[in-house]
């Protein structure tokens, strides 16, 4: 990955930064949770979401450190070519 | 929360600040290349390996703490595929080269929603492996599309 010197970095343009990758996440993680408030008015309760966040600790700790393994590269998805 | 925060500013300063960040991307992207310009790609591989293990030891370790008991014929089972979606769904290329910690931390976030929300609709755990078995599908096909030039590309191609 090359890293351009500021000077030549191109400027900041929003149809760029929309395209990202974790705006579209964001997004969807946006779109799921009017739904779900929607579905249960307890969705959107505080209490709820930071008790079902503290069951998914060990998950996130675990795709954090899993995320350098897939942008390295090591996980084989070939599929006989 | 506080050691996922720590794993998850940690994780994003190497990879974005450090040099051992720049060479994680660089083998990721294209090996040789990567060989070529004089990163060690073994020791490199190897210590993203030892990290994984070792957060995967840390996650381990309070998952013991919280419930009390771990036992190894059902603790774990499946996990990998939910992390491998949550990871994907947070646009990190499952070809390698490409991604962000705070993708990641976004696709965490609904993955454990979605999980959360089929679980009070009494989704089925089948449909739920199904469902991020799918997800995986549809990003390799994604991916691989846009390494080749995009969708039309492959349109023209299943014609041929």
């Amino acid at each position: 990955m090359t890293v351009l010197p500021m000077d030549q970095r191109p400027a900041f343009s929003w149809r760029r930064a929309l395209l990202r990758p974790e705006v579209m996440t964001f997004l969807l993680l946006v779109i799921a949770a009017i739904v779900g408030t929607q579905l249960s008015p307890f969705f959107a309760d505080l209490g709820f979401v930071l008790e079902s966040s503290t069951y998914t600790i060990e998950f996130g700790i675990v795709a954090l450190v899993l995320t350098m393994i897939v942008i390295s590269g090591e996980i084989d998805c070939r599929s006989g070519r | 929360m506080l050691i996922a925060l720590a794993v998850a500013v940690a994780t994003h300063l190497a990879l974005r600040h450090l040099r051992f960040g720049r060479e994680i991307y660089a083998i990721g992207s294209n090996p040789p290349a990567a060989r070529l310009r004089g990163i060690r790609v073994v020791p490199v591989t190897l210590a993203v390996f030892a990290l994984s293990g070792g957060c995967a030891g840390l996650a381990g370790l309070l998952y013991a703490a919280r419930f009390g008991y771990v036992n190894p014929g059902i603790t774990g089972v499946g996990f990998e595929l939910t992390v491998i979606a949550a990871v994907v769904i947070g646009g990190v290329s499952i070809n390698g080269g490409a991604g962000s910690v705070l993708g990641t931390a976004l696709g965490c976030c609904c993955s454990a929603r979605s999980r959360w929300r089929c679980r009070s609709s009494a989704c089925p755990a089948s449909w739920q492996n199904a469902i991020y078995g799918a997800i995986i599908l549809l990003a390799l096909v994604i991916d691989r599309s846009v390494r080749e030039g995009g969708i039309g590309h492959l349109r023209r191609r299943g014609r041929a």
